[in-house]
């Protein structure tokens, strides 16, 4: 039987509003992040079974794994942001009123932290990108048959 | 029942029961949608990671972090509905493209409308939490004549 519509939206809804939030880290300026994670993002899509339709199976698959490629990029821009707005303001807190040298060496371990952070932001990207390869080809593989 | 009655009542029971009825990882193959879950952070965790109303107390360029800030955070709250925006078109599209799959003529023209319809309705509730929570949650933060950033840096 066929769902209607409205009833899938409702779903939607629910599982937008019912979504336990992941365990992140601190934000820039209050507790929590402003962003998930490209691995919240993986954990969200669930396609490598394929999809129940008679025609365009494959392209389905193909799109899917761009959408999942689209929506770890996007987490992963707003984690970058966030962890360059995190070392912005913790600079202008921790170093209020240095200037020179002075300030150079008040903002080192910050922005030591921030680049070691955005390499390994960078490392995760790369890793959840492949999950969403991974996923793309598996659902391809249970389209045999149906194009 | 009217189309948008049902729906109405749909979304009010989903609300009501959801959190109860549904774990926050449901079964793709009933939904027929590549989604389990929303990919995107909530409203309330995106101005939770700005709240700044006591970042910035006794620092003297307190009032310009305020307000660069503030401007961190609708940018946050923004980048947030535009990742639900995206995630309704997603979803809508994925789901309809299998619930409309094998109908011809009036029918899939149907059922292409209602879910147009759907997807009309999700956007408009997304632009409600951005225009109505987040935006003004953020301004709050800023402005709020009692314990917002500004005032705490006048000392009080």
């Amino acid at each position: 039987m066929r769902c209607t519509p409205g009833a899938r939206l409702a779903l939607a809804f629910t599982l937008l509003c019912a979504a336990a939030p992941a365990a992140r880290a601190d934000g820039p300026l209050g507790p929590g992040a402003p962003c998930s994670s490209p691995q919240d993002v993986i954990d969200s899509m669930a396609f490598e079974t394929g999809f129940a339709v008679a025609k365009g199976c494959a392209n389905l698959c193909k799109k899917a794994g761009s959408t999942c490629a689209k929506n770890v990029n996007r987490a992963v821009s707003c984690q970058r942001k966030s962890i360059d707005d995190s070392a912005y303001f913790q600079t202008q807190v921790t170093c209020e009123g240095e200037k020179g040298q002075a300030l150079k060496t008040c903002a080192k371990p910050i922005e030591d932290q921030r680049n070691a952070d955005r390499d390994a932001l960078d490392t995760e990207r790369d890793a959840r990108l492949d999950d969403c390869n991974t996923k793309a080809q598996a659902c391809a593989e249970q389209c045999s048959g149906t194009n | 029942m009217a189309r948008t009655e049902r729906l109405r009542t749909a979304l009010a029971l989903a609300f009501v029961v959801g959190s109860a009825l549904f774990p926050s990882t449901a079964s793709r193959a009933g939904l027929g949608t590549i989604f389990t879950q929303d990919p995107c952070p909530s409203v309330s965790e995106v101005t939770g990671a700005f709240d700044f109303r006591d970042s910035f107390v006794g620092l003297a360029k307190c009032e310009q972090l305020c307000k660069k800030a503030a401007a961190s955070c609708a940018a946050a709250v923004k980048a947030q509905a535009s990742c639900e925006f995206a995630f309704a078109n997603d979803w809508t599209a994925f789901d309809s493209a299998v619930d409309c799959d094998g109908l011809s003529g009036s029918d899939k023209k149907d059922c292409k409308a209602g879910w147009s319809a759907d997807l009309k309705t999700w956007r408009t509730q997304i632009k409600a939490f951005r225009d109505q929570i987040g935006l003004p949650t953020c301004d709050s933060f800023l402005n709020n004549g009692s314990n917002g950033c500004l005032r705490r840096c006048s000392g009080i």
